[in-house]
């Protein structure tokens, strides 16, 4: 009994070093993008050719659907509770290529950025969870630009957003996830 | 209500969400019936602010996993406040105080004059209450969590009575031959680990729960040792799976809730306890 016991501790010992990854947080693109959403979304900038928009917005309450709908969407997020989807969308950005080129539903309000060196504005649908203490961006690009700036909501309106998701990289490394071809309707 | 289940139970993290929070359940259950015991039902908010105080320390010095810092730091703060046992000079409930508030303000403290992230406020909301930690556990971390759930059951298996005699009664188990401050050693090591993964699960504050409510409640129902140990065992469990469940359904932060759903069961036991002339 006392020859087991000690076994025991010293592989107990031995899993105590292992277990240091039990519930452990990776650095991943979450917290990157949690911390650095202004300087990636600026970096966007090295990634458009000559798309420059410098007409001044008028923000309006309408909000039409725009661009060509989606065949069909892999992961719906809006029949989730907003703690769950925040989780979920954690998980996204923890293991972004398992979700490349799915698309993607989702809840939440509308916020937009625009770069004040090119006058280019970005998109994002704020997802809370369900604290609300904690809340992630999730940017997205329209399908066309029509829409967008003249006809973009006001900060804040709920909206629903259908994209394809991916996973971009920035000049300066950073890492940020997209949802292209998107379309987003108010809610 | 079925049909959500079910949807919410196709996604992996859901499912990992479960398993480790029920093991979690399990695991802290045992040792909290030791625990209540011994009167140290606070030792697990005690330690989990250390271990706050640890992560605080850790994020500063942005380390890959604050998990490195945490354990090691949390281990010895258990050690030094079990291993004493009787006869130490600051006594349970005084040093437990002592080192839990003073580990949340210096860390709460430390992560508002070295903010590491521009939401400093949802961080420590997030590892206080554990809103959304046990949903974002990967499939390497709930194996790694399998693996400690069975080596701490094999450990109370084997250690039962070993367990029984330093909890009732140090002085004779030291009379009889007993290492007690082997076993207190081991004990404080068991808690501490236990603690750092289980503030995944209800995060800093709420911790105490997870001892505390499965043990007083079994009280309410058995008197034995180990009929209280086995149905503090079940009650957890039944209040982690209940309490997730539940949190998929109201759409409510999953610690608090499980704490929600232990503090009814109490309720119910004592009831039943009173009805049955145990309460």
């Amino acid at each position: 009994m006392k020859r087991v016991g000690k076994l025991l501790i010293l592989a107990f010992m031995a899993l105590c070093l292992g277990v240091m990854a039990c519930g452990k947080k990776e650095e991943s693109g979450f917290q990157t993008n949690k911390n650095s959403v202004d300087n990636v979304l600026k970096a966007r900038v090295a990634k458009e050719n000559g798309e420059t928009t410098t007409q001044a917005a008028e923000t309006t309450n309408s909000l039409e659907t725009i661009g060509s709908t989606t065949p069909g969407v892999d992961l719906d997020l809006t029949t989730m509770t907003p703690g769950y989807a925040y989780a979920q969308i954690y998980n996204i950005l923890g293991e972004p290529e398992k979700y490349l080129d799915q698309v993607i539903k989702l809840d939440g309000s509308f916020t937009y950025y625009q770069d004040e060196k090119t006058g280019i504005y970005y998109y994002a649908c704020l997802l809370m969870d369900s604290t609300a203490c904690c809340s992630y961006p999730f940017q997205f690009t329209p399908v066309e630009s029509v829409g967008y700036p003249q006809r973009m909501p006001e900060v804040g309106t709920p909206i629903t957003v259908v994209g394809t998701f991916e996973f971009c990289k920035a000049e300066n490394g950073s890492t940020y996830a997209n949802l292209k071809e998107a379309k987003a309707t108010l809610k | 209500m079925i049909e959500t289940l079910q949807e919410y139970l196709q996604y992996d993290f859901v499912r990992y969400a479960l398993v480790v929070g029920v093991l979690i359940a399990l695991c802290s259950s045992l040792l909290g019936v030791t625990l209540v015991l011994k009167r140290y039902s606070f030792i697990g908010d005690g330690l989990a602010h250390v271990a706050f105080g640890a992560m605080a320390i850790a994020s500063v010095l942005q380390m890959t996993s604050f998990t490195y810092l945490m354990l090691p730091v949390t281990v010895l703060a258990a050690v030094l406040l079990l291993r004493t046992g009787n006869h130490a000079k600051i006594k349970g409930d005084a040093a437990v105080a002592m080192i839990s508030v003073a580990s949340l303000a210096f860390g709460y403290m430390l992560m508002n004059i070295l903010p590491t992230s521009p939401n400093v406020s949802g961080d420590v909301c997030v590892t206080l209450f554990g809103s959304t930690s046990i949903l974002t556990l990967k499939k390497e971390d709930m194996i790694l969590c399998i693996l400690l759930s069975v080596l701490v059951l094999l450990f109370f298996i084997f250690f039962y009575h070993k367990i029984f005699d330093v909890t009732f009664d140090e002085d004779f188990a030291k009379a009889s031959g007993t290492k007690v401050n082997t076993y207190n050693t081991l004990i404080a090591i068991i808690i501490a680990v236990i603690i750092v993964v289980s503030m995944n699960l209800v995060g800093s504050l709420l911790i105490s729960a997870l001892i505390i409510f499965p043990a007083l409640s079994a009280m309410r129902l058995f008197k034995s040792f180990k009929g209280v140990t086995i149905c503090s065992a079940v009650i957890s469990v039944l209040g982690a799976v209940f309490g997730i469940l539940a949190s998929i359904l109201m759409g409510t932060p999953v610690g608090s809730t499980i704490v929600s759903v232990d503090v009814v069961l109490f309720f119910l036991c004592r009831i039943i306890g009173r009805i049955g002339g145990k309460g």
